[in-house]
């Protein structure tokens, strides 16, 4: 999405909670995950599909995102809780099927922003588990 | 233990995994539920948000839009039976509903595939294996040697002689209607021969010929049959599917309309006894050409069909819990299933597309209205508000009905697609309510050539 035009659109302050939820909403919808906007005053916003973040007039942190590759049961490693330093290709999770279990690693060294998933959920594919906001 | 809890704990598998999408998901979720087994479903991504209500829990995402990557994915269809707990798996139609690689993959992994055994599926799947299966039944086959013809014109005009003309000489290398010739009388074979051979050598490096009946103007006639696997074989009525364009049906009915029962039953028993024979299990269907009053089988296909209602609501049965039952090793009751057709049924098949250009209409459905009416019955996964992908098959609703007689099938078939309402997209439902205006459909029994050819000239309702 980011790669998308930059026109100016007749959106008014990004900041309003309403809008915000109407845009997540057509998100969810939509089935798209990331949505970057910018409004005429220079305003910009980026939405992750679940969850936003408002990004005043500086440019939107970039987060990453890691997905469930199979359907499965979603379990957490360790003691991984939002707001804990994780490195690059350290294992967060797994997806258990039977007697199988994947290692789910996080793309990049930075901080757990979030986890989306409960542990022992049944998960689907694609399904966002861990958002995770590198460190510069 | 109560009878119900003793049938239970007998039971093979209590959850089926749903390896399909659309209509024919909803429609085997409904049997899972009438037979108390506990139905599970997947979707790809461009499925899931639309499946979201399907079943508790809703659907298991297994894979991207891309059917190679989801709905065709042995591989994630099998983990999802895993993760799910399920004992079985319904191919429903198309996907992975004929392949016998995975109906073996799932008997080796100890999960039981709801279709035929894949050594069945192999057979019928050969085109010259099928047909000897059939012959050794005492199935009638297209008449013709099965094998390449020799050199010798004199042979061969024997051959044509004791076939009957019209012939058909093909290359066999050839296909899309190149390098094939139809003879019409004993004195045109040397010609058409040495023409054909000629013509196979220049353009397929092969000249290799063979030749069979030709039939001009046949109709398509297709007998349903239902196994067990302790030597049962039935077959439960037969479906006339002639209007078709492009190979793809667009109206089927049962039964087929001026055929002799006691020719259709025949058929019929034999069809009953190739499944014994060659060990068949579950439901499958033989398709036939009919023509001059006599049948020839074509190909048989390992699984349940879409235009399974049509025989579903005429026979008094339900096939897809027929095949779950089968499926937990039950027999099934051939007596059962002794008695004649009650009644007329006709099928229409509601796809998103142009009536005119045939072209896809993918897009949000911004309403729907079926009828409610004694003898009509829809099978659809739409809603109000549904978006239809443009990634699969562009069915999207059938519309049932039946009626004590053909005529007064027709006329329930009028009034229903008049109160079927689909916005927001384009269907072929003006197509539909053509073909119910057509004097040829209307007085039944027209060919496989039919409509294509009305949609050529343009229906008589037009002029």
């Amino acid at each position: 999405m980011r790669d998308g035009p930059r026109h100016r659109n007749g959106l008014g302050n990004l900041a309003d909670p309403k809008l915000i939820e109407k845009l997540s909403d057509w998100l969810e919808a939509s089935g798209v995950y990331e949505l970057e906007i910018r409004n005429a005053d220079g305003q910009s916003l980026v939405l992750v599909s679940g969850g936003s973040r408002y990004g005043g007039k500086r440019h939107a942190v970039e987060t990453a995102t890691v997905k469930a590759p199979f359907a499965g049961h979603f379990l957490t490693a360790g003691d991984f809780a939002v707001g804990r330093f994780v490195k690059a290709s350290e294992v967060i999770g797994l997806i258990e099927i039977g007697p199988l279990r994947l290692p789910l690693s996080s793309p990049s060294t930075g901080v757990l922003r979030d986890i989306k998933a409960r542990s022992g959920e049944l998960v689907g594919y694609g399904t966002a588990l861990f958002i995770v906001e590198p460190t510069p | 233990m109560s009878t119900a809890e003793a049938s239970r704990s007998k039971r093979r598998f209590d959850t089926v995994l749903i390896a399909n999408r659309g209509e024919i998901a909803e429609r085997v979720k409904r049997a899972c539920l009438a037979l108390d087994v506990r139905p599970v479903a997947i979707a790809s991504e461009a499925d899931a948000a639309e499946a979201a209500a399907f079943a508790e829990g809703g659907p298991i995402c297994i894979g991207p839009a891309t059917a190679s990557k989801s709905y065709l994915n042995q591989a994630a269809v099998m983990l999802a039976a895993r993760v799910s707990g399920a004992g079985a798996i319904h191919p429903g139609y198309g996907f992975l509903s004929e392949n016998a690689d995975f109906a073996e993959a799932l008997e080796r992994s100890g999960l039981i595939f709801i279709g035929p055994p894949a050594s069945a599926i192999r057979v019928m799947g050969d085109k010259i294996a099928a047909k000897r299966a059939m012959l050794d039944a005492g199935v009638p086959c297209v008449p013709g040697p099965g094998e390449p013809l020799p050199d010798d014109v004199v042979l061969i005009r024997r051959m044509a002689d004791e076939i009957g003309y019209p012939v058909i000489i093909k290359a066999s290398g050839g296909g899309g209607g190149k390098g094939m010739r139809v003879v019409r009388a004993s004195d045109e074979i040397a010609d058409a021969v040495s023409l054909t051979r000629e013509e196979a050598r220049r353009a397929f490096g092969k000249p290799e010929l063979y030749m069979e009946k030709f039939l001009e103007k046949p109709r398509h006639v297709e007998f349903q049959v239902l196994c067990d696997e302790h030597g049962n074989a039935v077959w439960v009525g037969y479906r006339d599917c002639s209007l078709q364009r492009r190979h793809q049906k667009v109206v089927e009915e049962a039964p087929a309309p001026g055929i002799d029962p006691a020719l259709a039953a025949a058929t019929g028993a034999r069809c009953a006894e190739a499944c014994r024979q060659i060990g068949y299990r579950g439901v499958g269907t033989f398709e036939f050409l009919y023509e001059n009053g006599a049948f020839f089988f074509i190909e048989m296909n390992t699984r349940l069909q879409v235009e399974h209602p049509v025989t579903e609501v005429t026979a008094g049965v339900d096939l897809v819990v027929h095949q779950l039952q089968v499926a937990q090793g039950e027999a099934i009751n051939p007596a059962a299933f002794d008695r004649p057709p009650s009644g007329h049924a006709f099928e229409c098949r509601i796809n998103a597309e142009d009536p005119d250009t045939f072209a896809a209409s993918p897009g949000r459905i911004t309403l729907v209205r079926f009828p409610t009416a004694e003898g009509v019955r829809i099978d659809t996964h739409i809603h109000d508000g549904y978006r239809v992908p443009a990634y699969y098959d562009s069915l999207i609703a059938k519309l049932i009905v039946h009626a004590p007689t053909r005529a007064q099938a027709i006329e329930l078939m009028r009034k229903a697609l008049a109160e079927t309402r689909i916005e927001g997209i384009a269907t072929n439902l003006p197509l539909h309510m053509k073909i119910f205006n057509d004097p040829d459909f209307i007085r039944g029994a027209v060919d496989i050539h039919h409509l294509e050819k009305r949609l050529k000239e343009g229906f008589s309702a037009d002029a």
